[in-house]
């Protein structure tokens, strides 16, 4: 998948400023249309050989190919099916989870304030409950 | 990594905390202050608002897991961010102090110096509030608490995180009508909440268990809970927690149906009507079936069937045991 659209990319930005250039050199070399009226400005009258368009529209096509499946998986549009998601996310390890956030940016679970309230954090029975878990679970964390 | 730190999902449990504060020391490293001078600083900071989240769950797991020092590091480099009068701070200074706090004395200290001043001086400190609240919780003063807490959602009555709080504190204290009013108070902030919605119907159902004697209270209560636990999976699918809240309240609501065949007074527009039997058992029979697919692809393991603890998976089996047995019989 990245490998075909890297060479996707890649060839769609070779193609692309190729016939950039390929149209600026036409242009600058080709004379004005003699039969064009004095009134007209140049860009109007030049016209481009068909080959260079067609290389143009060529590389946007690949370009947009390429781009496309590069991109992240898209999101499930349905409220239902993506509650699902977010939902199972919360005990998928990391690396599985349905929904995978941008590079830094955060996608978390909407509603988990409203069961964990971190603004009523009770800290003393989180670290009784925390010391307690280490002695029974002892030799396996150790371990 | 540092998605776990950013969103630490499950972070209940305990491994996930000590998971987290065993990275403290490459996370402050990695964050740790640059000290380049006024306009360069500006210019050059890569300074993330999500370093500052990475910080504050890093400082919270670091004192569960009574990693003092490196709370105690986290703690200095957000004050040094964001000033020590910045409200959010205060509160986390104040977490921090309750945490090493080493007995009764205390705590109550802390309570009456540290808060209780900070609240004369602002009474719109909504952080700290929240704290003081909590801090009566941990000191088993739960009057005192839920008193505290109605009086802050009379001020902020759209706080969704305050009214949970009370519904659970009236909950600890099985005052179920309280506590479902504060539930609903939660849904009507936000109402696609599909774990407040099967929480309401949890507690509708304990609260139909608890007045058992009353039979159209419980009546009530159990059809009010049914519309709740379909709400919840309506907006989710293939939540568990749901579809086993519904399995409980239909197979209890059908063995209140039969015990009477005589219908309930048909009730007024605008009240809740009981749902007839056929529908409570196709509903049961909606409930069973999900269980038993959930439990087979998710113990199976099957793609996209994953998001399953094996805890909740154990816990699907025996419900489903113990209603088949109750069938053969």
């Amino acid at each position: 998948m990245t490998l075909t659209s890297t060479t996707l990319n890649a060839a769609g930005l070779l193609l692309l400023s190729h016939s950039v250039y390929s149209a600026w050199e036409h242009s600058s070399t080709t004379p004005p249309h003699p039969a064009s009226s004095p009134f007209a400005t140049s860009t109007s009258t030049l016209t481009l050989p068909l080959d260079i368009t067609l290389e143009l529209l060529l590389s946007l096509f690949l370009l947009c190919t390429g781009i496309i499946l590069h991109s992240a998986p898209l999101r499930p549009i349905r409220w239902r099916a993506w509650a699902e998601q977010i939902e199972k996310d919360q005990s998928r390890p990391e690396g599985r989870k349905a929904i995978r956030a941008p590079k830094g940016e955060m996608v978390a679970h909407p509603f988990r304030f409203l069961e964990e309230r971190r603004g009523f954090l009770d800290i003393r029975a989180k670290r009784m409950e925390f010391a307690d878990w280490v002695r029974q679970a002892g030799p396996e964390v150790q371990t | 990594m540092s998605t776990e730190l950013l969103n630490p999902s499950s972070s209940g449990r305990p491994e996930t905390a000590l998971r987290i504060s065993q990275q403290a020391p490459d996370v402050l490293k990695r964050t740790a202050k640059t000290s380049l001078p006024f306009p360069l600083s500006v210019l050059f900071s890569s300074e993330k608002q999500e370093t500052w989240v990475e910080l504050e769950n890093l400082l919270v797991a670091c004192l569960r897991t009574g990693d003092d020092k490196s709370a105690r590091l986290c703690l200095d480099r957000l004050t040094s961010r964001f000033g020590e009068q910045n409200e959010r701070i205060l509160a986390l200074r104040g977490l921090y102090e309750e945490a090493i706090a080493q007995d009764g004395k205390a705590v109550n200290a802390i309570l009456t110096t540290y808060y209780d001043n900070l609240l004369a001086e602002d009474p719109t400190n909504m952080p700290i509030r929240k704290r003081r609240i909590a801090l009566l919780k941990s000191m088993s003063k739960t009057g005192d608490a839920i008193a505290g807490l109605v009086e802050l959602l009379v001020t902020s009555p759209i706080d969704a995180e305050s009214w949970a709080e009370l519904a659970d504190l009236y909950f600890s204290q099985n005052l179920f009508p309280q506590a479902i009013y504060c539930l609903e108070e939660v849904l009507l902030i936000v109402p696609n909440a599909w774990n407040m919605h099967a929480r309401l119907g949890e507690v509708l159902f304990l609260s139909a268990e608890s007045n058992s004697n009353a039979r159209d209270a419980a009546l009530k209560d159990l059809s009010n809970s049914l519309k709740r636990f379909c709400r919840s999976i309506e907006l989710c699918d293939n939540y568990l927690r749901a579809f086993y809240g519904l399995k409980m309240v239909s197979s209890k609501l059908i063995s209140l149906l039969e015990v009477e065949t005589k219908t309930v007074s048909k009730d007024k527009t605008g009240e809740l009507s009981v749902p007839d039997k056929a529908t409570v058992e196709s509903l049961n029979e909606l409930a069973t079936s999900k269980l038993v697919e959930i439990l087979r692809k998710g113990s199976s393991g099957e793609h996209g069937w994953d998001g399953y603890e094996d805890a909740e998976l154990v816990a699907i089996q025996a419900l489903l045991d113990q209603t088949s047995q109750k069938v053969e019989r």
